[in-house]
């Protein structure tokens, strides 16, 4: 596999950018190509955001059908909404808090039940991360961080091994943020990064 | 985005500061202050490290690098960081940047600057390119002593535009040379070439992104910056720069032969290369420009494909042998481009007068859409149609099925725009007006008004269309008329239009919801405003003297959070004839979160299940995104809630059971 494919999808105000140019920066360190496309404008608080991120040879990071190699999903009903842009094999990480949109207490449209949307993510893919991503950020000491820990998750990851190294992001990290926030990331960091680490798959 | 200095007339001293959620909002403003930095950052880079960069930082600092000396806009998404970084670094060269009342302005200063023997760019969002259009078809008449390049930021598939124009054919349309970077090393390789061609054949030249450019992060690696130097030197050329008849004759005689000798002596080798990609092929031809180059590239690394590659970088005036050759050596020849078939339909042309009988695959045979972006998914398709072959696909399981929940962009928390909404629906509901009124609306974040439940807009064509198209309607139909528009948009587009109405004596009642500030770009400057974010001072202007002085009798204005006055205010005016004008001013709700977070000032409302009697009426019409419900309770969301309390008056909530939590 000559390139990785990252996609990220939650809602507007997440930190989605932030994750995928903390990974971005740290491909940069590790001397790989990293290209990742961003979404700005038209009130982008609540919406969808979806970034596309490729680390490698590659000149657009869109991701052709199906072939996502990793999916941060920060929010349930919005990773199901793009199942169709990643396969069976891919690392496919999760948060299980939903964000159920107001539109739904307008009579426009309906959450799904989100154990049941879990469950059945769980019958179909071969390695899927669950992850309660606020919980652990607040772990870390604020909610968030919530994108830095997906960033470990993403880190702890086998196929990132030989990608980006783990020391590679941290000093991202160290870079992109100001030192009275960098503790509470690095902890975010590395709580996400041990969901993963050397785990075919983790359902909690 | 405004620093606060503008006078806030709402006093918030009344509300103690939460506690419980100050430690978000505390590292939220941190987090803001990290964007803020590395825009700053961007005058700073290291030269020959390398960076990961979004095209239009990139292309902001080919700015300095090249030093430019003038560089104007006004915002619009895709371009819009370049002046966000642009407003804060520009300092370092010296470089003069402007946010202009509209894009007609921008391009005509730096064009102002062109001619004084400066370097300019003006850059602005395709539909922007229109406003500026009127000059810009005379500018190459004219000609450029010193260097100006246009940079037409185009989005296909309207991401954030109310349509997907291609504005290369703009290029042909006024004769300015092309650039089309697809990265943004590119972007920023090319804005430097383009300045020096600009200044060789003294002529403006356009440089063409798109979405998928504009807002693609990649790797850069910057080099030394420049100096600006903002005093420039007139040369009076005696009628020379005044396109009357007789002179516009000769100019345009002038013109046709500059473009002929870019032609013929421009060297676009570097810019318009072949790629043989996995050995390349003599049975494989694609020309790609843009975006589209990007996806080629990938799928054919993908999937071993076997290609000649002909990258068009610069696409306007295209160099005839070069296309020829390419065109006769392969035996298949696709144009993979975005939007129009504008290379294609060039390319068809070529082979035409050169005898090359040779089908050219590519929009019009349906290999590529004739709209919306394209991606990766269509390029695969048509190179699977091209070579007669089938690639793999990937295992794509089926799962159960699962309602999927809308999130359309939406008003942010704390917005006063829907309180605006609110009063005025209501005040319509009340005169027994509702759905018996035509609403123009205009380009803003208000035009989500439109959306449910406020349903607030029946037409738009473009910035300030809202009063020309009102002029009309209450001409033409019975209904009341009522236009609304921004602060922003009234300067930018609105006066002649209002002035037309007063002085025809039109009956409409227009609505300026000001916010003070440019908000759906981002919150940059508006002509209302004092103070911008480096501390630099303007002039405000005043939108109530405004209308007051070209004659409208009746203006109202009122803060929109004061809703119960809002709708008697709004019934009044509505009630009465001729042109008519009333003002929500109130600043946008981001702006007030700054200014009162840097204070350590954070609200927070929740309800009172105790008192709440489900009414509904905060979630059915007010319908703040915070405020949700189960069943029947009725919850704010305390991480969406921006303490804005317009939800908590009795006019939204009749029993009063949102209150402020301390
Ligand atoms: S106070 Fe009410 S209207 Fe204002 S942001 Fe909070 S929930 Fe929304
Ligand atoms: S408006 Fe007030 S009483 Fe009515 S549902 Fe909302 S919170 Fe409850």
């Amino acid at each position: 596999m000559s390139t990785i494919k990252i996609l990220f999808t939650g809602v507007g105000g997440q930190g989605i950018i932030t994750s995928g140019v903390v990974l971005g920066e740290a491909a940069i360190l590790e001397n790989k190509n990293a290209v990742m496309s961003e979404v700005h404008g038209l009130a982008q608080r609540g919406g969808m955001v979806n970034v596309e991120m490729k680390i490698g040879d590659a000149k657009s990071p869109l991701i052709e059908e199906g072939a996502s190699d990793i999916v941060v999903g920060m929010e349930p009903s919005e990773t199901y909404r793009l199942r169709k842009r990643y396969n069976r094999n891919s690392s496919i990480i999760i948060n299980t808090n939903p964000i159920v949109p107001f539109t739904t207490s307008i009579g426009l449209g309906s959450y799904p039940d989100v154990n049941n949307l879990l469950n059945s993510f769980k019958k179909v893919y071969n390695r899927l991360y669950l992850i309660d991503a606020d919980l652990l950020a607040r772990k870390a000491g604020n909610p968030v961080t919530a994108s830095i820990v997906f960033v470990g998750a993403v880190s702890g990851l086998k196929e990132m091994e030989t990608t980006i190294r783990k020391e590679a992001v941290i000093k991202a990290i160290e870079n992109h943020f100001p030192s009275k926030l960098l503790d509470i990331n690095l902890k975010a960091f590395y709580l996400g990064y041990e969901i993963t680490r050397n785990r075919d798959n983790n359902v909690v | 985005m405004d620093s606060g200095a503008t006078k806030i007339n709402y006093t918030f001293t009344e509300y103690t500061p939460c506690h419980g959620v100050c430690d978000l909002f505390n590292n939220l403003i941190a987090f803001a202050t990290v964007i803020l930095m590395s825009y700053k950052l961007i005058g700073d880079l290291k030269e020959g490290e390398r960076y990961f960069l979004l095209t239009n930082e990139a292309i902001a600092r080919a700015a300095l690098e090249s030093s430019v000396d003038v560089a104007t806009t006004y915002p619009g998404t895709p371009s819009s960081e370049i002046g966000e970084v642009l407003n804060v670094v520009a300092e370092k060269t010296g470089l003069y940047f402007e946010y202009s009342v509209n894009e007609k302005v921008a391009f005509e200063i730096a064009m102002s600057a062109a001619l004084s023997k400066l370097r300019a760019i003006t850059f602005m969002k395709h539909v922007g390119v229109n406003v500026a259009m009127d000059s810009l078809m005379s500018s190459a008449y004219i000609g450029t002593d010193g260097a100006l390049v246009i940079i037409s930021a185009d989005d296909p598939s309207m991401y954030s535009s109310q349509n997907e124009q291609d504005n290369r054919v703009i290029a042909r349309f006024a004769h300015l040379p092309l650039f089309e970077p697809s990265s943004p090393q590119e972007a920023m390789d090319m804005l430097k070439e383009a300045l020096k061609l600009s200044e060789q054949f003294h002529i403006p030249v356009m440089m063409r992104t798109t979405t998928r450019v504009s807002h693609l992060r990649g790797m850069v690696k910057p080099d030394k910056i420049g100096r600006a130097n903002t005093s420039g030197s007139f040369k009076k050329r005696n009628m020379h720069n005044i396109p009357l008849p007789e002179f516009a004759r000769k100019m345009k005689v002038e013109l046709l032969d500059k473009m002929k000798r870019i032609e013929k002596e421009y060297d676009i080798t570097k810019w318009n290369r072949i790629e043989h990609l996995n050995n390349g092929s003599s049975h494989t031809g694609i020309i790609t420009s843009g975006s589209s180059y990007n996806y080629v590239y990938d799928v054919a690394m993908e999937y071993k494909v076997a290609a000649d590659v002909m990258k068009i970088g610069f696409s306007y005036p295209l160099k005839t042998d070069l296309i020829s050759s390419f065109l006769k050596e392969h035996d298949n020849v696709i144009v993979i481009e975005e939007v129009d078939p504008v290379i294609e339909d060039n390319i068809t042309i070529i082979a035409q007068r050169n005898n090359i009988d040779k089908k050219i695959h590519g929009k019009w045979d349906g290999y590529i859409p004739m709209m919306f972006e394209n991606g990766p998914d269509i390029v695969k398709n048509a190179l699977s149609k091209l070579l007669n072959r089938r690639f793999d696909v990937y295992d794509v399981p089926e799962m159960d099925e699962f309602p999927e929940p809308v999130r359309p962009p939406a008003l942010c928390p704390g917005c006063p725009h829907r309180a605006s909404f609110y009063i005025m629906k209501s005040g319509l509901r009340q005169a027994g007006l509702y759905n018996k009124s035509i609403v123009p609306t205009d380009i803003g974040c208000y035009t989500l008004g439109v959306e449910q439940p406020y349903e607030f807009g029946d037409v738009l064509l473009s910035m300030g269309s809202s009063i020309g198209t009102a002029n009309g309607f209450s001409q033409f139909q019975e209904y009341p008329v009522v236009p609304v528009v921004g602060d922003s948009t009234f300067f930018h587009a609105a006066l002649p239009g209002i002035i037309n109405a007063i002085h025809n004596n039109h009956d409409l009642l227009y609505v300026i919801l000001d916010n003070r500030t440019t908000a759906m770009t981002g919150g940059q400057l508006s002509p209302v405003n004092e103070v911008d974010d480096a501390g630099r001072k303007y002039r405000a202007i005043d939108i109530y003297s405004t209308l007051k002085g070209i004659g409208i009798d009746h203006v109202y204005k009122i803060d929109p959070f004061d809703i119960k006055n809002g709708i008697k205010l709004f019934r009044e005016a509505i009630s009465e004839k001729g042109v008519r004008a009333i003002i929500f001013e109130r600043e946008c709700a981001l702006i007030t979160d700054k200014v009162e977070h840097a204070m350590g000032n954070y609200h927070l409302f929740q309800v009172n299940q105790n008192k709440c009697i489900h009414c509904m009426n905060c979630v059915e019409r007010f319908s703040c995104p915070a405020i949700y419900k189960e069943g029947k309770i009725v919850n704010i969301n305390p991480y969406l809630c921006d303490g804005c309390g317009a939800c908590a008056k009795p006019i939204v909530c009749p029993p009063e059971a949102i209150e402020k939590v301390s």
